[in-house]
């Protein structure tokens, strides 16, 4: 039996120049996958909110894009598309949204009108076009179903949602981080009434774009009717390198916005797909389509009861 | 035939055992040294039974790679003979053309895509990180493919990965992978034998539509104390056995650890994730009572976990990951007569997965799990040499946990709504091998099979509640199976094959491959039970004395009632599974070449097949065929085993197959600031090919040591010419890409570049040979 020490012995260096070599060996490389070459799909993105802090009901149109592109000079997609005759219907009442192109705008009312819906500034090299209702002729409202017809290139899209009845955030506290000094967590304390309904919650820090990690929408099949404290994330930057002891913690003197939406299911189905989507390309992911509430094409015409809540860290 | 006719015969029957540790053989042959055409096999527990008219005849006993014995027997009375036969070489002429009956099992069995892998065989293959693996093993049949990147889920003729039957010890396990099914979770020292059923599936097995993987586990040596065991890299097993009263009551138990995360430990000391660790571990056992010489008592256990233990502390979170399988058989064979064996079986098996965690306030677990509690008796009767019959009953009553979620925030506490459904599954079967004459031979037989769903449940169709016991939904199943040989020439023989299956127990899994996480799902009022009817035609031959084996199979299944989660399913753990599920159909068909060289210092196997598995669903592009994840239209495998001198032995193996399919994207579109994915048509797309060779050697510094303990080192190397298989793509935006044009990238990670190997395994025994 004397030689099973000395295996012994062996092996255990070698499992761990094991661990090395397994490390080290595996690797990322560029992969340039099949892809199908299929002719490119009105993509819809238009919403309705209501609310104190809401945006007045506005469309972008859009199309797919080939995944990778040949040639010398890389194309824009096509995003923002002017030419369409869009409305919107409630309750049989017509309301048809202006067609309002960037290239048309006072510079200062263009970026406005970018910073507005979250869009960075070098869009405003592209004559953009959106579809709003800027007489505010649309009083969107709690518990009202909308619909949306789009004439696009000789073809009808539609879409149609319901704005659900909001429930607020009851408070919002700020938590000192034991051993991690200058970080804070935030938490939420809120009240679901009974019944499903759909939130979304996204967070802007100092101005960045609203966002949220990985799923920033919930059903409520878990906690209905219940009152309960959440954490609340600050997003991570994924480009950046992460510091897992602080990841998810706001710095003091961080300026936390937090947009706090309720959703139809539809509108829900949508983000929940879609976001499922963008985070599952994992090692046993499959693929998953987003599922869309656009008749004749993809996208969303979400309606929303919508509020922000605005926190300093300190 | 003839002696069918004749008014009264003789019965001589008994057990074949390896004389060195008194475990029976199973399939060990036992015929008429005059008519090679007249005998019988032992069965699964190692009895047999021929019955002749009163004479004298010379009866050979022979099992591949022992040493063959004849006997003179005068059967002018029933006689009962319990025989031990040895491993080792041997001259004589008569055992030498005995030895041959053992080798046209090949071209002679009636039963089609019947494959048995001796552990002795496995072990010399090359191994992942030297893991010896009994469901890798298997893949290198043809017919059977791996699916994914050194992972021990398989899937046979176009099947999923749940339409495989894996038995230990009669034990259904329902997950047979650890470590993310990098690994299976039969430790090959406990292991006696294992059998591949891909094609006609006898009557005697069911519930599953593409395979049988009947793995049994040793019984332990009932001569001496036997200790055996090996140190690896990422694990080490021991395993011990004897007798506990002489020829009366034996035992063996087996375990195996993995130590990588232990040995990482010390580099995790005072950084982010101190206290983070996974092993894996198994645990086999078993224990036989031969109480006299008609009744012999079995009890056998497996209990095997993963478990990641995560700790990050400076932020107070930690979760635990738990999962694994237990199983515990308890058998009782008993003699009426010497021609008629009985089995009773009581069964127990389950698979629970935990995940169990918390932060500061707040805490979860998800569980999900599959519990059956099940009876059978199967009775085994050997009329005369022309026929075995047998027949058997089976009762199993399952419990299905789906993912069951609970969370507590301070005072709070939150639960999904989700209910552990329940069903009964029955099984009768009567099956007969008849050797019609030297030529024809069928196996044929029936089985039919129920299931009942039964309450507390709540329908998902109208609402009705039922209590417990309530039956909810019966389905009923007529499951006729088929196999006949017809044998020409010297050695060759053509057989068919006709099986209809049905299962009643369903995975269905989101990912490319299975995962611990995965839930099974009965059938119910919306889900109905697969079907498969699985038709096949092969030729076998055998060349030069035996010396090579071939065949070529052709197969077609058409199978109904298949299952897959619908395009837009997101998991979400509220939602009851049977809801998330789409039904369609699916066939599959190709033709499998196998060519074996089974004698001599240089031998192994080519298999290559060529083959195609697809599905339709009405709600997945109106219906199109598309490839079914599990398609590899090419798929060869090259097994070569080369004894250099006795000290050192080498292996080698190669994989060449098909590409995983998969859906490709047709395009992106850009909505709220993000690139987002816009998918083509379903698995129209194919990865890379898949190819890899591995090498190991073996050597035993003293191979014909009379010492009571032993060694020998196994060096292996994996993937020796370090191809990069992708093991998964993703994209990610491209670093230039402008706001106003973004672009993706598309990146495939590798996991397993040239990995050696080198285990030693060693072995103590009471006493020597």
């Amino acid at each position: 039996m004397t030689s099973i020490p000395k295996a012994v012995s062996k092996i255990k260096n070698l499992s761990l120049l094991l661990i090395v070599v397994i490390f080290l060996g595996s690797c990322q490389e560029v992969f340039v996958p099949d892809y199908a070459d299929d002719p490119p799909t009105v993509v819809i993105e238009g919403y309705i909110q209501a609310g104190e802090d809401a945006i007045p009901p506005y469309v972008t149109i859009g199309k797919t894009y080939p995944l990778f592109q040949t040639g010398d000079e890389i194309q824009g997609p096509e995003l923002f598309l002017g030419g369409a005759f869009v409305t919107v219907i409630h309750n049989g009442q017509i309301y048809p949204l202006t067609e309002i192109c960037t290239a048309n705008l006072d510079p200062v009312l263009a970026e406005q009108t970018l910073d507005l819906i979250g869009l960075d500034s070098l869009f405003l090299e592209q004559d953009l076009c959106f579809y709003i209702d800027v007489n505010q002729s649309i009083v969107p409202s709690e518990g009202e179903s909308y619909d949306l017809r789009v004439v696009f290139e000789g073809e009808e899209i539609t879409a149609s949602t319901t704005i659900p009845t909001f429930v607020p955030i009851d408070s919002l506290k700020v938590l000192d981080q034991l051993g991690i000094p200058n970080f804070r967590s935030m938490n939420a304390f809120f009240t679901d009434p009974l019944g499903p309904n759909f939130y979304r919650l996204r967070v802007s820090v100092d101005g960045s774009p609203f966002a949220a990690d990985f799923s920033s929408v919930t059903d409520d099949v878990f906690f209905d009717g219940k009152a309960f404290d959440f954490p609340v994330p600050k997003p991570v930057d994924f480009t950046m390198e992460i510091d897992p002891n602080t990841a998810g913690l706001f710095e003091v003197s961080d300026t936390a916005r937090l947009e706090w939406q309720l959703l139809d299911e539809d509108h829900f189905d949508f983000w929940n797909t879609i976001e499922f989507a963008r985070a599952n390309q994992g090692p046993f992911a499959s693929y998953s389509r987003a599922k869309s509430n656009i008749e004749g094409g993809i996208g969303i015409w979400g309606g929303s009861a919508i509020k922000y809540y605005e926190v300093i860290i300190e | 035939m003839q002696f069918a006719l004749i008014a009264h015969n003789y019965t001589l029957s008994g057990y074949v055992k390896d004389q060195t540790n008194g475990e029976t053989l199973i399939g060990a042959t036992v015929f008429l040294s005059s008519d090679q055409g007249t005998g019988t096999a032992t069965n699964a527990y190692g009895f047999y039974s021929l019955s002749l008219p009163k004479g004298t005849y010379k009866v050979t006993y022979a099992y591949l790679g022992f040493k063959p014995q004849s006997f003179e027997i005068n059967l002018d009375e029933d006689v009962e003979l319990d025989v031990e036969l040895n491993d080792g070489v041997f001259m004589d002429e008569v055992i030498v053309s005995a030895e041959k009956e053992d080798e046209k099992k090949n071209f002679e069995s009636t039963q089609m895509g019947t494959l048995e892998l001796p552990v002795e065989e496995i072990k010399k293959l090359p191994a992942l990180m030297g893991e010896v693996d009994v469901l890798k093993s298997i893949q290198l049949l043809p017919g059977v493919m791996s699916s994914g990147e050194g992972n021990a889920g398989f899937y046979v003729r176009g099947g999923g990965p749940d339409q495989n039957l894996v038995l230990l010890d009669e034990a259904l396990v329902y997950n047979s992978g650890h470590l993310l099914g990098f690994f299976s979770v039969f430790n090959a020292d406990a292991i006696k034998n294992t059998t591949l059923i891909k094609g006609g599936m006898p009557a005697n097995y069911g519930g599953r539509l593409s395979s049988v993987v009947d793995v049994q586990m040793k019984e332990g040596n009932n001569k001496f104390l036997e200790a055996e065991g090996g140190i690896g890299l990422i694990s080490s097993r021991f395993t011990v056995q004897g007798p506990i009263l002489k020829d009366k009551i034996s035992f063996i138990a087996s375990a195996r650890r993995t130590y990588v995360g232990d040995l990482i430990q010390p580099f995790l000391e005072g950084g982010n994730f101190e206290g983070t660790n996974y092993f894996f571990y198994d645990l086999n056992t078993k224990i036989n009572y031969k109480v006299n010489k008609n009744n012999r008592l079995f009890l056998s256990g497996y209990f095997g976990r993963d478990v990641l233990n995560f700790s990050q502390p400076a932020r107070d979170f930690v979760f635990d990951l738990p999962y694994g399988n237990s199983t515990l058989t308890a058998r009782w064979n008993h003699l009426f007569s010497n021609k008629l064996f009985m089995n009773v079986t009581g069964i127990y098996n389950d698979y629970q997965f935990e995940f169990d965690g918390g932060q500061d306030q707040f805490s979860f677990k998800l569980f999900s799990g599959v519990r059956d509690y099940g009876a059978k008796v199967d009775f085994d009767y050997f009329p005369n040499p022309d026929h075995l019959i047998k027949v058997g009953i089976n009762s199993t009553y399952h419990e299905l946990v789906p993912n069951t979620a609970s969370a507590t925030s301070g005072d709070v506490d939150f639960e999904t709504d989700q209910n552990p459904k329940y069903a009964i599954e029955n099984a009768i079967y009567a099956k007969d091998e008849w050797k019609i004459n030297s030529r024809l031979s069928i196996d044929y037989g029936v089985r039919f099979s129920t299931f009942t769903q039964i309450g507390p449940y709540t329908s998902n169709i109208d609402g009705t509640v039922y209590d417990r016991w309530d039956p909810v939904i019966t389905y009923t199943g007529l499951e006729p199976r088929f196999s006949g040989k017809y044998s020409f020439g010297k050695s060759q023989s053509v057989k068919l094959g006709v099986t209809r299956t049905n299962q009643y127990i369903h995975l269905v899994s989101n990912s490319s491959s299975t995962l611990p996480t995965d839930v099974w799902s009965p059938s119910t009022e919306r889900v109905k039970p697969q079907i498969g009817l699985q038709y096949a035609i092969g030729y076998f031959k055998n060349f030069r004395d035996n010396m090579y084996e071939t065949s070529i199979e052709v197969y077609y299944k058409d199978l109904q009632n298949q299952l897959d989660y619908s395009e837009t399913s997101v998991n979400e753990l509220g939602a009851d599974e049977e809801l998330k599920f789409i039904s369609g159909i699916g066939r599959a068909y190709g033709i499998e070449f196998f060519l074996k060289k089974a004698k001599g210092d240089f031998n192994g196997w080519i298999g290559y097949t060529l083959s195609r598995s697809e599905r339709s669903f009405n709600d997945i592009e109106d219906g199109r065929w598309y490839p079914a994840v599990y398609d590899r239209p090419h798929d060869l495998s090259v097994v070569m085993n080369y004894a250099i001198s006795p000290k050192w032995e080498c292996s080698g193996v190669f994989i060449y197959g098909s590409g995983q399919s998969y859906t490709p994207l047709s395009g992106l579109f850009f909505l709220e600031n993000s690139l987002n994915f816009f998918y083509g048509p379903r698995n129209s797309a194919r990865l890379p090919d898949y190819h890899r060779a591995d090498l190991s050697v073996t050597y035993t510094p003293k191979p014909n040591s009379d010492k009571r303990f032993s060694g020998s080192w196994s060096f292996g190397i994996y993937n020796i010419y370090n191809r990069k298989n992708p093991f998964f793509t993703f994209f990610e935006e491209a670093p230039n890409s402008l706001p106003t044009a973004p672009q993706l990238e598309s990146f495939k990670i590798t996991i397993f570049p040239l990995i050696p190997s080198i285990t030693y395994n060693y072995k103590w025994r009471q006493k020597t040979k």
